[in-house]
């Protein structure tokens, strides 16, 4: 029979349920979606098969149905979910039909599970908000850049005046480090609103690190941070764009720097990836706070932070660009013992 | 710094404050420095004064930092240039490369970046 060919190997998963609620028959794909074996299936109440949040209201909505039986899609707008045989809940799409036969009448339900079509609408609702926000930011940022680093010049300029009182000194330091701060800020939303392929040349990770260092070896100093790098000479070289690969290492150093109040020692090392030919690494290791098991996970998410005056964009974007440039970024943390960092990329023309 | 006449830049940029600052802070640091707002500002004053040295801004309301680029290589040839853009600007280091800058600084810059890069093309 067709109809049986059809039921067994429908990729939905298909229940068959009696007017009481009794699982009477599943098709295969019911298997693994639940986790459940068939015969463990056949006789159960069927909402074995829901979160048990919605297990109570159940039989209500079935008796609802089978009063006005027709086939329609399951509970539009309704927070439809599957419960696995394990307890882990999946979101699905429910549509229900009611068939009368000589041995009586039964509710069959075809069950999709929409998790995958729910993480690209999402990722696209996501990818929409993040390219109006980059549109906006572009504007700003470009007219506050400028402004913004006439204050941090300015304030530099000044600070080379040697008659300055100490505290004028300090004053004129406190502006040009607000002013730089608020500058990275307006960096970092030009990258988010930059989307698009971006530059590649083939480069010297080893430069890449110094130039960076050399950029923010300064601040660091006054902040009691000595920087110590131990770069393989013999690295090869990768594809990439140093201006954007530039900016995550400056995010790394200044959140390093963060991390390490009282000041410290950043070791940096780059070097081939030990068990892995044909990619090398650069490794970030600061002796600063540490990370919390909570805040490790989520290190990386979009406007996650952990400062009290950060913006949750750097190391979102860090890993943005990592990904861009085929690479990972890893970080290994405990509280009180540091963190650290590691960059891995693939080396030009490897696979 | 040689313990000659000293270096002397021709400084160039449509935002007047940026001007001034890098201007005075240059003068600080021994160098003699001529301020420009405009492209054809610029090129009166190259073709007056020879400078040993252009810094130039990409972005200009009319004619831009690749033309004055072009005078100077045709004009005063191997006078370094160098290029400032833009913080999102399209322009690579290797365009401005291949249109005659030997230097590439992105805005903002510090101060002291401004000078680690002339210091890096005129190889002082």
């Amino acid at each position: 029979m067709p109809y049986e060919a059809y039921f067994k190997s429908a990729a939905e998963s298909l229940l068959v349920v009696d007017l009481d609620g009794r699982i009477v028959d599943v098709n295969a794909a019911t298997e693994p979606l639940f986790g459940y074996a068939r015969n463990e299936l056949l006789g159960q109440a069927v909402e074995i098969l829901l979160p048990e949040r919605l297990r109570d209201r159940h039989p209500q909505h079935r008796a609802k149905y089978v009063s006005m039986p027709r086939s329609r899609p399951m509970g539009i707008g309704m927070d439809l979910a599957g419960r696995r045989k394990d307890g882990s809940e999946f979101p699905i799409e429910v549509s229900l039909t009611f068939a009368h036969s000589d041995d009586g009448d039964y509710v069959i339900s075809a069950i999709v599970d929409i998790s995958e079509r729910l993480a690209l609408e999402r990722e696209a609702r996501r990818n929409a908000i993040l390219s109006s926000l980059g549109a906006v930011a572009a504007g700003v940022v470009h007219d506050l850049n400028n402004p913004l680093g006439f204050i941090s010049t300015r304030a530099e300029l000044m600070l080379s005046d040697e008659e300055l009182s100490a505290q004028a000194r300090d004053d004129l330091r406190e502006i040009h480090n607000h002013a730089q701060r608020a500058s990275r800020v307006c960096t970092d939303l030009l990258a988010l609103a930059s989307h698009g392929p971006t530059k590649r040349q083939s480069l010297n990770l080893n430069r890449i690190v110094d130039e960076a260092v050399m950029l923010v070896s300064g601040e660091l100093r006054r902040d009691n941070v000595i920087v110590r790098p131990d770069l393989d000479s013999a690295l090869p070289q990768i594809e990439g764009d140093p201006n954007a690969l530039g900016q995550v290492f400056i995010n790394l150093m200044l959140n390093a720097r963060d991390a390490m109040p009282e000041g410290g020692e950043l070791r940096i090392v780059s070097a081939p990836v030990k068990n892995r030919p044909g990619w090398i690494a650069v490794t970030i290791k600061d002796q600063g706070t540490g990370i919390s098991a909570e805040a490790l996970p989520r290190l990386f998410d979009f406007l996650y932070t952990t400062k009290a005056d950060g913006h949750g964009l750097g190391l979102w974007l860090s890993r943005r660009i990592m990904r861009e440039h085929r690479g990972n970024i890893e970080v290994q943390s405990e509280p009180g013992k540091g963190a650290i960092f590691s960059l891995s990329f693939p080396v030009a023309g490897a696979k | 710094m040689s313990d000659l006449a000293p270096s002397k830049i021709l400084f160039v940029d449509d935002e007047r404050g940026l001007v001034e600052t890098c201007t005075r802070h240059l003068r600080k640091q021994g160098y003699l420095c001529l301020p420009a707002y405009g492209i054809d500002e610029a090129i009166a004053l190259a073709r007056a004064e020879a400078p040993d040295l252009v810094i130039t801004d990409l972005n200009f309301p009319e004619r831009d930092g690749f033309d004055l680029a072009a005078y100077v290589r045709a004009e005063l040839p191997g006078t370094p240039l160098i290029l400032i853009t833009a913080h999102h600007s399209s322009v690579s280091e290797t365009a401005a490369a291949q249109a005659g800058f030997s230097g590439y600084l992105r805005k903002p810059f510090t101060l002291i970046k401004l000078s680690q890069t002339i210091e890096k093309v005129v190889g002082t």
